[in-house]
């Protein structure tokens, strides 16, 4: 007779397939878990990237501020003289200095109010639309841009009326990669938000183009030469306006994450619990021939780990699709992901697991190999 | 004597563990949804703490501006001697705003309110409440956060400005409120001969609401609105922009207490599938075992919702402590909605194992393992 070689049973596999619609449920809550952690922070880094969309987009190396102003959204009513501009212009390596006039206002459509960023631009220089989705920027007083996934989703195009702060304007134009969810940005001509805001002939802030100077360089020199204004680069403005944003963001966020996690590894623990308590007379017999604790240990862990790698995948795939739909039906909501969110959510999903494969361990370790003999 | 025996219950808290893993698991999920409604709700609430203790029953405004979050208003000055005149207006008195980041290496949104005799700080933790020139009023959460103290300074628009003050009640997640003289706003921010709002209280005699209707026909260089509807506009600004976003974490939330839910109901239901059929067997019907296990369900997620808000309240003590920014605010509207999210998570969850049970054969009873 020939000796049959000793076959392994994959037992982990066995247990976690024998019931598809429990393992499906467990994965599927891992995965809704991990989805939510990448969603936030996608939504995160969307806002972060919508927050800067006008200093990504401007055209301007360095931001001249008044004194003490680190912010170009929502910097306030500090202002500087529109006249200075040639001052700047003088400063070598400059080629433009371009007065622009920002600020929040709220625009009341359809019975819904939007806080907007409203830019005063001088048309045709820095700072005005970067790209139009349909007719043309502002040139006059009584003329706005707006941003067209604002226009669309208020039924508004070409012509139509929208009163602003008292003041009636028509829309002439609709503006592409200005949207966000916060502050949709909305252009007006310079004089028209100076007029709106009781400015004068004074500007919020003065964007500078530059040529044959690097950002860095020519802010010191800028500095040198008008120390009592705040003047940054580019990338410290907009590095500042995401600062802020964040900030206030974080903290809810964070709450958020740590219950997904909590929620997590509840449901890992749940499902492997489960196959643990019903299976207590196979893994008694298991004792009773001598299988180590160490062993079912493995065992179980194993079964933690499948489900934590099958929720991961599914999350990731659910974080995409989800974000897909809600940029597609509500395109103000930008999900940005980065590589760092995909290994936050494997960590995410790695913590689960092993909360989660904890639980069941207990009952294990007091298990009595006399299980097997009990109906 | 016939004796009821609570099937449902026995069969839940046979396992102990099991038990308690489900209701947290189904409270961590309701916990997601109501903790959000506790800082949304609590937004909601700061956002008008200016208007709401100003004082004022009537706030002018620039025509078309009904707002000071997210807003900015601009008046002539003039505009304060023409509410004087009005014959039905007791007091008018004018304030300053801007919205402004108050701090260097830490930073933090802050209204800026320039005030005279008016429309300053309602209440103070420390210092005092009515800043000269060249001094600032700033919220006791913020200076906190931002370490600083009555005798700082300031650095606001060009002006360095002494603390004088720390006002209590007037911070939230997205913003605080500070507080200079009418005279050093002017100063710092060029903005002589112009307000941005002006607070205005009517004769005795007169309602606020007939006042703001009077106000706001007869002119038309600005808006005037009771306070209370100035704070119902305030509310809206922020609840049109987060209501999708609630929206998406509730449904999150009810899916995943869906899962937690059915999963732990299905688990205990098919563990105990031979004692169901042995109930068959003896003649129970469907519609009672369906009975049982939806008050299994029922008693899970009751559970849960309980330790939800005990979680909650635990929390609103806590976060605040930790974040000095984030309040929450319980709200018996959203322990409301989570009964009625609890409620469906429950009937939901039953729906799994009903079908199993309603399927399982009473023979079952002589099969062995």
């Amino acid at each position: 007779m020939l000796p049959v070689p000793p076959r392994r049973v994959p037992l982990a596999r066995k247990q976690l397939l024998h019931e598809p619609l429990k393992l499906v449920l467990a994965i599927l809550g891992v995965a809704v878990c991990v989805a939510l952690v990448g969603l936030l922070f996608g939504m995160r880094e969307g806002i972060n990237r919508q927050v800067t969309t006008f200093e990504d987009n401007a055209g301007a190396e360095v931001y001249i501020n008044p004194p003490d102003i680190r912010n170009f959204v929502g910097a306030g009513q500090a202002t500087i003289p529109a006249a200075m501009a040639k001052k700047i212009e003088a400063v070598k390596g400059v080629t433009s200095a371009t007065p622009l006039n920002e600020s929040l206002t709220i625009l009341e459509l359809h019975g819904q109010r939007i806080a907007v960023l409203l830019i005063g631009a001088e048309p045709g220089r820095a700072g005005s639309p970067w790209k139009m989705a349909e007719g043309r920027p502002p040139t006059k007083p009584d003329e706005i841009a707006l941003d067209n996934v604002l226009a669309e989703s208020h039924h508004l195009g070409i012509g139509h009326p929208i009163d602003l702060r008292g003041r009636r304007l028509e829309v002439v134009g609709l503006t592409d990669r200005t949207s966000s969810w916060m502050t949709p940005i909305v252009f007006v001509t310079r004089k028209a938000a100076a007029r709106i805001q009781r400015q004068g002939d004074a500007a919020t802030v003065m964007l500078v183009e530059a040529h044959g100077v690097s950002a860095t360089e020519l802010r010191d020199r800028l500095r040198r030469r008008f120390p009592d204004l705040s003047i940054l680069t580019r990338e410290q403005i907009s590095q500042n306006d995401r600062g802020l944003m964040t900030k206030s963001l974080d903290a809810p966020l964070l709450t958020m994450v740590a219950i997904a996690l909590g929620v997590g590894a509840i449901v890992i623990g749940l499902t492997i619990y489960g196959f643990v308590s019903e299976r207590r007379r196979e893994f008694g017999a298991l004792k009773a021939i001598g299988e180590r604790n160490r062993r079912l240990y493995v065992h179980v862990s194993m079964q933690a780990l499948a489900m934590g790698v099958a929720g991961l995948v599914a999350g990731i795939l659910l974080q995409r699709g989800t974000g897909a739909a809600v940029h597609e039906l509500w395109p103000r909501f930008l999900f940005v992901y980065l590589g760092w969110h995909t290994g936050l959510m494997a960590g995410a999903a790695i913590l689960m697991t092993l909360a989660g494969g904890l639980i069941p361990i207990r009952v294990l370790a007091r298990l009595d190999p006399a299980e097997v003999f009990r109906r | 004597m016939t004796r009821s025996v609570p099937l449902a219950r026995h069969n839940l808290v046979r396992h102990r563990l099991r038990f308690v893993l489900s209701v947290v698991g189904v409270g961590l999920s309701l916990l997601l949804v109501l903790s959000l409604d506790a800082v949304y709700s609590a937004i909601l609430k700061e956002v008008t703490a200016y208007p709401d203790n100003a004082g004022a029953p009537v706030i002018v405004s620039q025509r078309g501006v009904e707002t000071m979050h997210m807003s900015n208003s601009a008046m002539p000055s003039s505009v304060v001697g023409d509410l004087r005149r009005d014959n039905d207006v007791r007091r008018a008195v004018p304030i300053l705003y801007t919205t402004m980041v108050l701090g260097s290496r830490r930073q933090d949104y802050s209204y800026l309110i320039g005030f005279r005799g008016r429309g300053g700080p309602w209440r103070m933790a420390a210092g005092r409440s009515r800043p000269r020139g060249d001094e600032i009023v700033i919220d006791e959460r913020t200076a906190d956060k931002l370490g600083l103290k009555v005798g700082s300074r300031v650095h606001v628009a060009g002006a360095r400005l002494r603390i004088v003050g720390l006002a209590e009640g007037t911070a939230s997640v997205m913003n605080s409120v500070s507080f200079v003289s009418f005279r050093t706003f002017e100063r710092i921010f060029d903005a002589y001969g112009t307000v941005s709002y002006v607070l205005v209280w009517p004769r005795r005699d007169i309602s606020p609401e007939r006042l703001a209707a009077t106000l706001d026909r007869d002119h038309t260089g600005f808006t005037a609105q009771t306070k209370e509807e100035f704070s119902e506009h305030e509310r809206h600004v922020v609840s049109d922009m987060s209501t999708s976003l609630i929206w998406g974490l509730v449904i999150i939330g009810f899916v995943v207490g869906v899962i937690v839910a059915g999963l732990s109901i299905y688990t205990a239901t098919t563990a105990r599938l031979r004692e169901y059929a042995v109930l068959k067997a003896i003649g129970m019907r469907n519609l009672r075992l369906l009975l049982v296990i939806s008050s299994q369900a029922l008693m899970t997620v009751g559970a849960g919702l309980a330790l939800s808000v005990v979680m909650l309240l635990a929390l609103s003590e806590v976060v605040p402590r930790i974040v000095p920014s984030v309040s929450m605010v319980i709200t018996l509207s959203a322990l409301a909605k989570s009964v009625v999210i609890t409620a469906i998570i429950g009937v939901v969850a039953a729906l799994l194992p009903a079908y199993r049970v309603a399927v399982v054969e009473p023979a079952t009873v002589y099969r062995h393992e």
